[in-house]
């Protein structure tokens, strides 16, 4: 009987575990191995060198400014999203009439397909045909000056993933039990009051996750900056995962540029590690 | 008195914030689609410099033209690219929902060893970019023969949106009281019966979302689809688009045609199932 149940028991979550370690396990071993060769398959070069790769990546400036790029996109558009998203949802969740209209209006750019919002942005954002510089009546060089380009890239993931973070905080927000709300009103508390000491610590676990999850996206950034800037003007809005890119597809070293596309991943890890100790620190108070 | 009054002024002060924020939230969110839309449905290659995202003129000419693409043999390409994405994101939603729920149920009710660090770990496997698995993966397709099939780009896509679905199904499983399935074990029912017969209709909203995810991430994505599809007629829609607009062209008209016609499907199904979206998610999802 327990041998039938167990048996069950492993049948519905292997169909997971099959498929997540083909699909990961294999390729992530793959990827180390790789890291630690050189391998240029067009000179004829493939040897194992160690951990040699690893060092070239402390002396690359262009690793390093890819490095940089990352940190500045992954804090810029994650804090901006979450501050919009909690403020848009928020007063969403105070709309009573044409509620889904409404949803569906704040939601669109989130289903829209990166590359159509990647390209519509692009078009935009334009210096001679752009509607942004129609509107601003001055020719602003968007995507081809070091400065705006990487905020260009950061106002589109903005403007396509704060929907994401409302959707989910509205879904948070729905737990709180109105009588909280009344409880604290009826002992004086304000607007400011309510949000600090009740709206916020209720949704503070789910804000970590959502943290978490677009985090994860920021720091593997690929498709929006590829193709906004395609990494330009001159290597300025490079991140990680497109400097990897460039260096497996364009250059074809697959040794060295495993090891860059390898560290995206371990940022990611340590980047997760951190918001999981926050969130085991949180007083649970549902 | 005084304090009514003011607080009468403070709800119409909190009424006309709220409606700034909405109706600025929803320009903001809509004026780069309308500009999509006018370009789609304008005349001609070029736009005259303007503000307002309304056509001067009606003309369905880009469309005609994208939809009739044909490949070097005559064939209808357009025609075999959009049953490719069709295809390939009804098969990952499918797949999708089959492993996603039956790996959140079991860790959301039986207690295995290991239990904790799988969970773990499909949290790791969010983390891999995209480019670190690209050419592993085409190796592993290669050697499966799975190079330029549907059947490849499925596994792949169906796996990526794994994790989130298996967290976010499991937070609502949480939710479910576990009584009624004490009850029909009672009456003989089997694992799988409860499962299917008792669980999932209850899990409705959360499949619902499951399958948005599932078949968003395989209609949306383009670079694994232009680096494991080798030829024209095995390409999904946004490959396609993508080239439309590039280093060889700047059709920007064949473009918001297409990117009309591609964001249809996933609009309507994002319509339909909208009414689940938040009542899909649960804040249970983050206790682990």
């Amino acid at each position: 009987m327990i041998a039938v149940r167990r048996r069950t028991q492993v049948a519905f979550v292997a169909p997971a575990l099959i498929l997540l370690s083909g699909v990961t396990v294999y390729p992530l071993l793959h990827v180390v191995w790789l890291s630690l060769r050189r391998r240029l398959l067009i000179f004829d070069i493939d040897r194992f060198v160690g951990l040699s790769n690893y060092r070239r990546l402390l002396g690359d400036d262009r690793f390093l400014s890819a490095l940089a790029n990352t940190a500045y996109f992954c804090g810029v558009s994650v804090a901006l999203e979450l501050v919009l998203g909690v403020s848009v949802a928020l007063v969403l969740n105070r709309v009573r009439r044409a509620r889904g209209v409404v949803m569906a209006i704040v939601l669109l750019p989130w289903a829209i397909p990166t590359v159509v919002s990647a390209k519509m942005w692009a078009w935009m954002f334009s210096a001679d045909y752009g509607v942004l510089n129609y509107l601003l009546g001055r020719p602003v060089n968007w995507l081809g000056s070091p400065f705006w380009a990487l905020n260009a890239a950061i106002l589109m993931d903005v403007w396509k993933t704060t929907p994401f973070v409302v959707l989910l905080v509205m879904a948070a927000l729905k737990e709180i039990p109105e009588d909280l709300y009344r409880a604290v009103r009826v002992d004086g508390a304000g607007r400011i009051g309510t949000f600090w000491y009740v709206t916020l610590p209720l949704v503070a676990p789910m804000l970590v996750i959502v943290a978490v999850f677009r985090t994860l996206d920021a720091v593997r950034v690929f498709d929006a900056v590829f193709v906004l800037t395609g990494g330009g003007p001159a290597g300025t809005t490079e991140t990680l995962s497109v400097y990897a890119y460039e260096l497996l597809f364009q250059t074809l070293q697959f040794g060295y540029g495993s090891t860059v596309a390898l560290s995206v991943f371990l940022i990611a890890l340590l980047l997760t590690g951190g918001y999981l100790l926050v969130l085991r620190r949180l007083p649970s108070r549902l | 008195m005084v304090k009514r009054a003011g607080g009468n002024h403070a709800t119409t002060a909190k009424r006309v914030a709220t409606h700034a924020v909405l109706v600025g939230g929803s320009i903001v969110a809509l004026y780069p689609v309308l500009w999509v839309l006018k370009m789609a449905f304008s005349e001609g290659r070029t736009f005259a410099a303007s503000a307002s995202p309304i056509p001067d003129s009606l003309s369905l000419g880009h469309f005609v033209r994208v939809v009739g693409t044909t490949g070097s043999d005559g064939s209808w390409l357009f025609g075999r690219q959009l049953m490719n994405s069709f295809l390939v994101s009804g098969a990952t939603t499918v797949v999708g929902i089959i492993i996603a729920t039956t790996a959140a149920y079991a860790f959301s009710r039986f207690r295995f060893a290991g239990r904790e660090s799988t969970l773990a770990a499909f949290l790791v496997t969010q983390m891999f970019p995209g480019t670190m698995v690209m050419i592993p993966l085409y190796v592993l397709l290669d050697r499966l023969l799975l190079l330029d099939t549907w059947t490849g780009l499925v596994l792949v896509y169906s796996s990526s949106a794994l994790p989130f679905c298996v967290f976010m199904l499991k937070g609502y499983f949480d939710t479910i009281p576990t009584e009624i399935e004490e009850a029909a074990r009672l009456d003989g029912a089997s694992q799988l019966r409860i499962f299917w017969s008792l669980i999932l209709p209850l899990a409705r909203p959360a499949i619902a979302i499951t399958a948005l995810f599932s078949f968003m991430t395989a209609w949306n994505e383009f670079i694994l689809a232009a680096t494991f599809m080798g030829k024209d007629a095995s390409y999904t829609l946004p490959v396609v688009l993508r080239s439309y607009v590039g280093e060889r062209s700047a059709d920007w008209g064949a473009f918001a045609a297409g990117a009309v016609l591609v964001s249809v499907p996933v609009m309507s199904l994002f319509l339909f199932l909208e009414k689940h979206l938040v009542g899909g998610l649960t804040q249970g999802a983050v206790k682990g």
